[in-house]
């Protein structure tokens, strides 16, 4: 195996949709997009960037999963679910965390983005960080 | 536009051939399917392998194939469309011959994964993800289709007992199969006491990836032996996340195949099932069963052989293994095999669907055989 996998500027240059979930809106239309894309349904190319970090989320469903990839062996079992920013109605397939019972899933819906550790890659390479989901906390 | 024939198949039972690289297994099936065709001539050699590069860091391999054959003069090309690569190479080889660009083509499906330890596999399976945004926070094909086992059951009030009758119906089958690499029967029971692999979906219910190859030679010109043609061939896809679709819980690109069912009325069926949802959904899309009774219908034994529609009589993918980018080549080879009578006797038929479905339903190809006499 090599001592690292993930070549920095791979991850360099995500920064923003991984830590401020930045998406891409059409001024055409409206639409918006995350991952963003460069041309929308509508068939406009003038893309706007914004950020969903700031947005309310709801957890439409998960599943929880066992049989994980190998990054992720000393987090299993993890959540993924779908989760959808209420302003935009994108959805994100994402991790969720901070899950202390299933039930906690099933009762609280509304979910916030937090910053946490994705993955470390080897060693020597770089520790990779992303925006994931946890259920609200009230108060 | 000439017609396109069925010259020979052949074909290896899945398993974990540890002491078989890609040449081994890919230049076995070619080796006795052109011996099957009469002759060593071919005029291309399409390779549909999705895991070459990743797993035995090889390109250029299907030139490797060849090498390993001594046929040093054939022109030849890797095809690449993820779980879904043997459809694509099938209809780029049906598009070859049916134009007139070549006379005489071997289509490859083959690919090895279980050289990799589970955790490994997982991870290159997930690159069937978007691997930038999804597998990057540990999404996996897997847990996708939990994700759309849910929804349906939800959506129409099932159990998971009764998704699950997919796989004890595959298992039935496979059993009058001598290729299928699993043909243990197994009870629900089984089923839900295996471990868990993403809520709901359960061990004894999924396709278990295998190292695979099987070969296809398509000509101008039938064979002596017998006559099938491919009549029909085509791709649809949908470019976009699971999670942006109306409904998860659809196979949206077979739903656009919906209309060759009356157009050719094939009564044969080999569908993609790696996970029992894409089984029932694919019935649903294809227009054998209802939306939402797609289980009761299973259960009832609606496609079991011997039938007016026989679906999966092979055991699909779920008891011949999940071997990626092959996985069509063996859903095909099988459907010929029915339409033959040759191994597979499941009762008299002349026309057969066969489909695969890349990752989360982002691609299907469908082809359309039909014996003639
Ligand atoms: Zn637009």
């Amino acid at each position: 195996m090599p001592a690292y996998t993930v070549p920095v500027p791979r991850y360099w240059r995500r920064i923003g949709t991984y830590y401020r979930l930045e998406a891409s809106r059409c001024r055409n239309c409206g639409r918006v997009y995350y991952p963003p894309r460069m041309r929308c349904v509508c068939g406009c190319k003038d893309m706007e960037k914004i950020r969903l970090l700031g947005g309310k989320f709801q957890l439409i469903d998960f599943t929880v999963l066992h049989s994980v990839s190998e990054d992720f062996e000393k987090q299993k079992p993890i959540f993924v679910g779908i989760v959808e920013e209420s302003s935009t109605n994108v959805r994100i397939i994402t991790q969720i965390v901070d899950v202390a019972d299933v039930s906690d899933l099933e009762k609280s819906r509304e979910v916030e983005p937090v910053f946490r550790v994705v993955k470390r890659d080897g060693n020597v390479g770089i520790i990779c960080y992303g925006t994931k989901f946890r259920p609200k906390i009230v108060g | 536009m000439r017609k396109v024939y069925v010259l020979s198949y052949s074909l290896m039972t899945a398993g974990r051939h540890y002491d078989k690289g890609l040449r081994e297994l890919a230049g076995k099936v070619l080796l006795d399917a052109l011996e099957r065709s009469g002759s060593y001539d071919v005029d291309m050699i399409v390779l549909a392998s999705a895991l070459s590069d990743v797993v035995e860091e090889q390109l250029l391999a299907s030139s490797i194939v060849c090498e390993y054959l001594s046929l040093e003069n054939v022109p030849n090309i890797r095809v690449e469309l993820g779980d879904a690569s043997s459809g694509a190479a099938l209809r780029y080889a049906y598009e070859l011959v049916r134009t007139g660009a070549v006379d005489k083509v071997a289509v490859i499906c083959a690919d090895k994964i279980a050289d990799l330890v589970s955790t490994r596999a997982n991870k290159v399976l997930s690159y069937l993800c978007d691997s930038t945004y999804e597998s990057y926070l540990g999404v996996t094909q897997a847990a996708q289709a939990a994700l759309m086992t849910r929804a349906y059951m939800r959506r129409f009030d099932y159990r998971y007992e009764d998704i699950a009758m997919w796989s004890v119906k595959m298992h039935e089958h496979a059993q009058n199969n001598p290729h299928a690499a699993m043909r243990r029967k197994i009870s629900v029971k089984d089923i839900m006491s295996s471990e868990v692999v993403s809520d709901p979906i359960r061990l004894f219910d999924t396709a278990v990836p295998l190292d695979g190859a099987s070969c296809i030679v398509l000509s101008s010109e039938p064979g002596r032996e017998f006559k099938i043609v491919l009549e029909y061939s085509s791709t649809a896809c949908c470019n976009a996340s699971l999670c942006m679709r109306p409904e998860i819980d659809r196979l949206y690109t077979l739903e656009r195949f919906r209309d060759l069912a009356s157009k050719f009325s094939p009564t044969l069926f080999e569908l993609c099932d790696k996970f029992s949802i894409f089984g029932i959904l694919g019935l649903e899309a294809l227009g054998l069963s209802e939306r939402g009774k797609a289980p009761r219908a299973i259960a009832e034994g609606m496609f079991d052989p011997g039938s007016k529609v026989v679906v999966n009589a092979s055991g699909g993918l779920k008891c011949m293994g999940y071997t990626v980018g092959a996985c069509g080549g063996y859903l095909t080879c099988c459907l010929i095999m029915e339409l033959l009578q040759d191994k597979l006797n499941v009762g008299e038929h002349s026309v057969g669907l066969v489909c695969d479905v890349a990752g989360i339903d982002r691609a299907s190809n469908v082809l359309i055989f039909r014996r003639e006499s």
